[in-house]
């Protein structure tokens, strides 16, 4: 009995000394990296500036409304026609236009607001931690090359955040516990934001080279491309020029054969940023659909079925508009035809083919005309499409693609440094620039360039690749040319039956996209709503 | 399946053994033989398979059909009679050989009842305990334990999770006292944690208590503030034998209170939709449908998939237990196989469960303890986001020659994808293996004094499965299948020292203590591998994969650390007072916050002591005050974590990490309820009435939330304590013995309650309304989009309240409604609450979500061998949005769904919307489906039969019961759906009308 006793003891004992070491009640990290971890050392750095070329692309991925996110700025530019599906409902702005129980405003814009903060929460972590190892004498070699890709990423992020909103504010503090509910009461003024993207640009600039083993990562042509794009946006179109002057002549990028510039992954000498996707690798990221919202439905039509050579499958949301079709038609033999825009699907089922059809022979049975609504069919199933963001090493009929997308190239370059030019009265330079993009698309070149020109050559050339909405913003052209060309007429007309004609629903103020409601609730109570929105 | 057969044959291996092991070993040898009668004390009926055992030894006899025994003993020995549901009698054996001896029913009142840490005579219960008549509760079918506390205790709300085989329920002990830190309550089964009730085999259950006010949960203190279900199993007894087999058989049939669109109707459905986009009275047929719908409909293509798609499936269930005792050792054992088939083909359930409950005297001073379960369930599930009810009828999913093909519209309509091609080109399995071990060592330290060590260990592995085939529409076009293979594994390891100390036990004073220390860890690993690029489709996910896509891992520790003790003291036996004080320490909590302390204090009062009435039986009124906390949050979420979020550079895949979108709270502390309880017991005229009324009022503090942070904080939601919650509610439950003769038994139940919602305070942070110039404390929305307000239940909808169909009278001049810009005939109309002529946030109103009040009635008539239970189950006043109705495809009728007479210019409905193909107009669709959910449930009906003597003697039963149970037989309610408790919407699994047939047998 007496050892039973013992036993008992000494389980009690055993058992209750494990309990009361300091450290029982500890939580631990125990599968997961801490956040300490990513700010306080080179390496962690380092892990987190990849971590922000992952967040960067998540926009592209996102599949909520059949994929409208990364489409909807090139929806509300006056290049597209929405027809179907939630993208459409930007373009015709049944979506987007207002703060009133508007679905579009409040998930799609919040999610843009939302995106490109929090890019910059993380970023203000790694700029002051990194700040930090360097004040203590860190001597990583690669610690100052990660400040200045993440510094890239916090300026493109207030960059794209003030052209949206405009009434934005500044946070340079990382966001901390104590800080976390704070409320802003008003919105930065112009002056402090720009300082702040300048100076972080001009720091990425010195300290990135012009070359990368590591093709997507930021390099110092790119940074100086976007550095251009900001002084365009602030009218100093001296420096606008100086940069691009510089990039052209200074950087290992050259414009590459038309046919080449949106082949495969897009490691070319024309390629400054590109957002990239590799199938079936972790981290390659999820796929993307913008090909299949921007490709007509022609399998719907009898005698087409989905092929390479047809674009894929497309399902023909969002599409080229009559304007641009039109713009790119009005020269004899534009090769961007058929290599960055698809303008001919062909019949291609021997099974289903109609009578008095051949296979080959391009698509051609509806018209953009009133008549029983036939508009409708042809812009579903047979208008012009874009192929740049087009995997030709998936399956025809697959509609989740991996093709990297190109956001800045040397074509833009070039058309940024006609139009600094052209305003500073450098005719010549200006010509030169904008010359070097027609001859190479196999159009015949200006003698003395306009505005209209440049503007007209950079919806050729850059159609659906993000930057119309901006350029005709900045340039205060954007109501104007929505009020000229926005969809198509017939289009219009149609959506005027249901609810109101997209052109007498859009007005002035909306240049400015509205800060969505959820967001405002969690700012101060006065943090100004843009102008109009009410 | 291997392992499963290899561990059923193991099982029934250790079962065998098992029962040779413990049939009793009877030792003959005395020196008289005495027999005699054992009879009912009231009806003086005999009484079959009363136990009669020599005290202090382990032999005994057990009376037989006609109450009859007859057993060997000395003179001087001492004989015990007893028998279930009798008081005990014993007699010194002087020299006869023969003894009569009738046996007393026991007193309800007197009834041992199981509270936390010890037993209690139910008389001298201060706290709120309800009792759930486990007999009516096992009535339905089903593995879902959790269904069967619905409408069988006051204050218990149960509210349907998952209908699929092997789902669960959520149980709700009066109302949500947590926003966040989870509202379910804890699972205690003979003294051990459970995660899920389902993991109890229903045939084990002996008892099912629920402690619901915080003096009686406050004994478990961390995770006992949403209330504590006790589960009893069956424990054998001594010196009594027996077998017992329980069976059934069960057909589930779809039941649903809608129509779907068939081919004519849909047709209709979506012209009309395609007449509102266009305008025109004939839209162009090219608009409307596809050239393979036109071909389908000129052809009579039409499709009933549900027809098509879902049987009448069958579950069945078996049971065996034996139980034996002898005056040192106990042991029950029970072998349970559940197999359930569902409606949609591809899905089912199967269990098996093997239980040991073991109880050894080891000395005079020292006992063991020992329960041992083992369990292995198979879940198959059908392929995800399965919605038969959503899919246009105008299709044709097969072809000429009668085989399944993959596209309903044709190859190049890639996006139909036909359901019953991916359904068979599916593969989505569960396995899970349990395993329990507790012993638990008493001894006997002085007479009054015990001590107890119990140890508890539990493991559970999961291993899922699923497998997406090469012609499954996410497996093929080059992917050559997708499988996804998780593993998960969790391991419990408890230890308590409990010690009891009976300090008074006399006439006039009752004190006891109860002193307990306990540490709680809980580990859990999580191992996930996506693969694809298989080499052929014939293992499934088992095969070989060439490429890797994903892999992830998780680990977690979760450990508790708590000291108890507790003081009862009654006089006289009429007032009595229980004190309880906690201390826990939580894992979960920040670095300074890890301790809480949660005392609570009950009186009660036997007031019918005093009364000396006869019509009064029991008459008790109790008060109590006591505290709890809950710690139901993840660890880590006062650190900060990276998550991994690598990228490609070119061919490179390089690591990277990104903050978690979720800010660490490094102020983390426990959330507490407090709780007042108020009740009176009472049962009068010889206990044909009784019942127990009480009310609550319970606040919560510190609640923890998972709060929604501005975005542009970089950060999307905190876990933060804030604010004060409050639910106040009133229960009656009533027990009518409305005839109680020997042939008749009528018995009328009826249990009713109510729970109030309330946020009393929140953040504390104002705003000023800059219009207004108005101060208010600013709302806070949750991580799951639920818009917390002061004033407001935290179950509440935020939304424009709807109001109606705008008809055409609306828009004529002089009209009293203004229709908001833009709206035109057969839209929703909304209602513009400041009138200010906008349409805006300002104008939402909170829509209390919760039931104002939810009961059950339930009948039990027995006349002879037969019965019949009759139950009955309300809910009143709960508001749902059903996600159908509130689903634009359905109103632009790219979807199928339920037939409603929506609204035309031709019959213009003054409830149902119009049909548009134009997303547009899709406004307020949300208000218009948040629809009432009330509704009156027949929930079970059984007709039985027990077998009489005779039919007992001829199949050599001891006892024996036939039963026919019918489940959810009839719904009264306006929600349209399978279920009034399901939202109708993609993957929702329909609950069904069931028909089983059973039988259970005593040997």
């Amino acid at each position: 009995m007496k050892n039973t006793k013992h036993f008992f003891l000494i389980l009690l004992l055993g058992f209750s000394t494990s309990c009361y070491q300091d450290d029982f009640l500890k939580d631990e990290l125990l599968a997961n990296n801490s956040v300490e971890f990513l700010y306080s050392s080179p390496q962690g750095i380092a892990n987190a500036v990849v971590g922000l070329y992952a967040l960067n692309r998540e926009p592209y991925q996102r599949d909520w409304f059949n994929g409208a996110i990364p489409l909807i700025l090139q929806a509300k530019s006056d290049l597209s026609a929405g027809i179907d599906g939630e993208i459409s409902l930007f373009s015709n702005c049944f979506w987007g236009c207002g703060i009133d129980e508007d679905y579009g405003t409040e998930a799609a814009y919040g999610y843009f607001w939302g995106h490109n903060y929090r890019i910059i929460d993380i970023t203000n972590n790694i700029i002051s931690g990194g700040e930090l190892l360097l004040a203590e004498g860190s001597t990583d070699a690669s610690l100052i090359k990660n400040l200045a890709e993440a510094k890239t990423f916090r300026a493109h992020a207030y960059f794209t955040l003030y052209r949206l909103f405009k009434n934005i504010y500044i946070k340079t503090e990382p966001t901390t516990p104590a800080t976390a509910f704070e409320r802003p009461q008003s919105n930065s003024p112009k002056e402090e934001i720009f300082s702040l993207i300048r100076e972080d640009l001009n720091f990425a600039s010195e300290n990135l080279s012009y070359t990368t083993d590591e093709f997507g990562r930021w390099t110092k042509a790119a940074v100086d491309h976007v550095r251009a794009k900001v002084e365009l946006w602030d009218q100093n179109y001296s420096k606008a020029a100086e940069i691009v002057d510089d990039i052209i002549a200074n950087s290992p990028h050259a414009l590459v054969n038309v046919d080449q510039v949106f082949q495969d992954d897009l490691q070319h000498s024309e390629t400054l940023f590109a957002v990239n996707f590799k199938r079936n690798a972790i981290g390659g990221g999820a796929w993307h659909q913008l090909n299949w919202q921007t490709v007509a439905h022609y399998s719907a039509v009898p005698g087409l079925v989905q092929s390479l050579e047809n674009g894929g499958d497309g399902f023909g949301f969002i599409t080229l508009n009559p304007y641009v079709v039109n713009l790119l038609n009005s020269n004899t033999n534009d090769q961007r035809i058929g290599n960055y825009y698809i303008f001919n699907y062909r019949y291609n089922d021997e099974k289903t083919l109609p009578a008095g059809k051949n296979i080959g022979d391009p698509l051609d049975v509806y018209s953009n005309v009133a008549e029983d609504d036939d508009f409708f069919m042809y812009f579903k199933r047979q208008s012009p499409g874009v192929i740049k963001f087009f995997d030709n090493t998936v399956e025809p009929t697959d509609r989740m693609h991996f093709k990297n997308i190109m956001v800045y190239r040397l074509a833009e370059t070039y058309l940024m440094g006609a139009e600094a030019h052209l305003e500073n009265g450098n005719n010549s330079k200006a010509q030169e620039y904008l010359n070097a993009v027609r001859v190479r698309a196999g159009i015949s070149p200006v003698s003395s360039p306009t505005l209209e020109h440049i503007l007209e050559e950079r919806a050729r050339e850059l159609a659906f690749e993000g930057q119309r909405w901006y350029s005709l913003k900045r340039r205060g052209l954007l109501f104007d040319y929505l009020m000229d060309h926005m969809n198509a007429d017939l289009l219009n007309e149609y959506y005027a039956r249901n609810h109101v004609n997209p052109k007498e629903v859009y007005q002035p103020h909306m240049v400015n996209l509205p800060i969505p409601q959820g967001v405002l609730d969690l700012l101060g109570a006065s943090y100004p709503q843009n102008e109009g929105y009410y | 399946m291997r392992g499963f057969r290899i561990l059923t044959m193991w099982m029934s291996k250790s079962f065998l053994l098992t029962f040779l092991l413990f049939i009793e070993l009877s030792v003959f040898g005395q020196d008289l033989t005495l027999s005699g009668t054992i009879s009912d004390a009231d009806t003086n009926e005999p009484l079959p398979g009363a136990t009669v055992v020599i005290e202090g030894t382990n032999t005994g006899a057990i009376s037989d059909f006609d109450g009859k025994y007859t057993i060997r003993v000395a003179v001087g020995n001492t004989l015990s009679f007893s028998s279930i549901g009798y008081k005990t009698e014993t007699r010194v054996i002087s020299q006869a050989d023969q003894l009569n001896i009738s046996l007393t029913p026991n007193n309800e009142l007197d009834e041992i009842v199981v509270v936390g840490y010890g037993s209690q005579k139910r008389s001298n219960i201060v706290g709120s305990v309800a009792t759930v008549n486990v007999d009516k509760a096992t009535q339905n079918p089903t593995t879902n334990v959790s269904e069967l506390l619905r409408g069988r205790a006051a204050g218990v709300q149960v509210n349907l999770g998952d209908a699929r085989p092997g789902g669960n329920s959520n149980i709700v002990i009066r109302g949500n006292v947590s926003v966040a830190g989870g509202n379910s309550p804890l699972i205690i089964v003979d003294g051990l944690p459970y995660d899920s009730l389902n993991d109890i085999a229903p045939d084990d259950i002996a008892n099912i208590e629920i402690l619901k006010d915080a003096a009686s949960t406050s004994i478990y203190g961390a995770r006992a503030s949403n209330g504590v279900i006790l589960v009893t199993t069956k424990k054998a007894r001594a010196g009594y034998s027996s077998f017992n087999y329980s069976g059934f058989v069960t057909t589930q049939t779809l039941t649903r209170n809608f129509e779907i669109y068939d081919g004519q109707g849909f047709y209709d459905f979506r012209m009309d939709a395609w007449k509102a986009r266009l305008g025109v009275d004939n839209p162009p047929l090219k608009f409307v449908w596809n050239e393979n719908e036109l071909d389908f409909i000129y052809n009579d293509n039409i499709v009933d998939w549900e027809d098509l798609a879902l049987n009448d499936a069958l579950l069945t269930s078996h049971s065996l237990s034996y139980s034996s005792g002898t005056e040192k050792s106990t042991v029950y054992s029970s072998l349970n196989y559940f197999t359930q088939d569902g409606i949609i083909p591809n899905s089912g359930f199967d269990r098996l469960q093997f239980k040991l409950n073991y109880s050894h005297q080891l000395t005079d001073k020292l006992s063991l303890d020992g329960i041992i379960n083992i369990q292995n369930a198979n879940q198959s599930r059908e392929t995800g986001g399965l919605f038969l009810a959503n899919i246009t009828p105008i299709a044709k999913p097969y072809d000429d020659e009668g085989n399944l093909v993959k596209y309903y519209f044709g190859q190049e309509n890639a996006s139909a994808i036909n359901p019953l091609w991916d359904q068979r080109e599916s593969v989505d399995e569960t396995e899970t293996n349990l395993t329990d071990i507790s012993l638990r060592f008493n001894y006997d330290l002085a007479p009054q004094l015990t001590y107890s060590l119990k140890t508890f260990y539990r493991n559970r592995n999961t291993d899922q499965g699923t497998y997406r085939s090469s012609l499954h529409s996410a497996g093929d076009e080059g992917i050559n299948g997708v499988g996804v293979l998780i593993d998960t594994q969790y391991k419990q390891l408890l230890v308590e020292h409990i010690v009891n100390y009976q300090v008074l036990d006399n006439e006039l004073h009752n004190l006891d203590f109860t002193g307990v220390h306990s540490y709680d860890e809980q580990n859990f690993k999580y191992n996930q591998l996506d693969k694809s690029d298989f080499v052929n489709d014939a293992l499934g996910y088992n095969g070989l994969a060439s490429t890797l896509l994903n892999n992830s891992r998780d680990v977690w520790r979760r450990r508790v650390l708590s000291f108890m003790g507790r003081a009862r003291y009654s006089y006289q036996d009429k007032y009595l007072l229980e004190m309880t004080t906690r201390a826990d320490g939580a894992s979960v909590f920040s670095e300074n916050n890890k301790w809480g302390w949660f005392p609570a204090l009950s009186v009660a009062y036997k007031v019918d002591q005093d009364l000396n009435l006869d019509s009064i039986d029991q008459l008790k009124v109790r008060l109590s005050y006591g505290a709890t906390g809950n710690q139901g949050i993840n660890p880590l979420e006062s650190l900060g974590v990276a998550n991994y979020n690598p990228y490609t550079f070119g061919d490179l895949t390089v690591s990277g990490s990104s903050a978690s979108s979720r800010l660490r709270n490094p102020n983390l502390q426990w959330e507490t309820t407090t709780t007042l309880n108020g009740g009176v017991d009472f049962g009068l005229f010889s206990n044909r009435i009784r019942g127990t009324v009480e009310y609550y009022k319970s606040n919560t503090t510190d609640l923890l939330l998972d709060r929604q942070l501005a975005s542009s904080s970089g950060y999307t939601v905190t876990r933060f304590n804030v604010g004060e919650l409050q639910n106040t509610g009133l229960e009656v439950t009533l027990n009518n013995s409305l005839i109680r003769t020997k042939e008749v038994n009528f018995d009328l139940g009826l249990i009713w309650s109510t729970n109030n919602n309330e946020i009393l305070s929140l953040t504390g942070e104002t705003q000023i309304n800059p219009q207004t110039g108005e101060e208010y404390f600013i709302d806070i929305t949750d991580s799951s989009g639920r818009r917390l307000s002061i004033g407001q239940s935290i179950n509440s909808l935020w939304m424009a309240e709807y109001g109606g169909i705008y008809q055409e009278a609306d828009f004529l001049e002089g009209s009293p409604i203004t229709p908001r810009v833009g709206a035109k005939p057969g839209h929703i109309r909304v209602i513009d609450q400041n009138q200010d002529g906008i349409l805006d946030i300002n104008d939402n109103i909170f829509i209390n979500a919760d039931p104002d009040w939810y009961g059950s009635i339930n009948a039990t008539l027995r006349v002879k061998n037969f019965d019949l239970f009759m139950d009955w189950y309300f809910v009143q006043g709960v508001t749902r949005v059903n996600s159908i109705l509130a689903n634009g495809e359905y109103w632009k009728a790219s979807t199928n769904g339920p037939v409603v007479p929506y609204y035309t210019p031709e019959s213009p409905s003054t409830e149902w919307p119009m049909a548009n193909a134009n997303a547009a107009w899709l406004k307020y669709l949300n208000s218009f489906a948040a629809k009432d959910a009330s509704y009156q449930r027949l929930r079970t009906v059984t007709v039985g039969y027990n077998f009489g003597d005779s039919l007992n003697q001829l199949l050599r039963t001891k006892s024996g019961r036939l039963y026919f149970t019918g489940t959810n037989l009839l719904t009264f309610t306006d929600f349209l759906s399978y279920s009034p408790e399901q939202d109708l919407r993609a993957g929702v699994f329909p609950e069904t009308l069931n028909m089983t047939l059973g039988m259970k047998l005593t040997f």
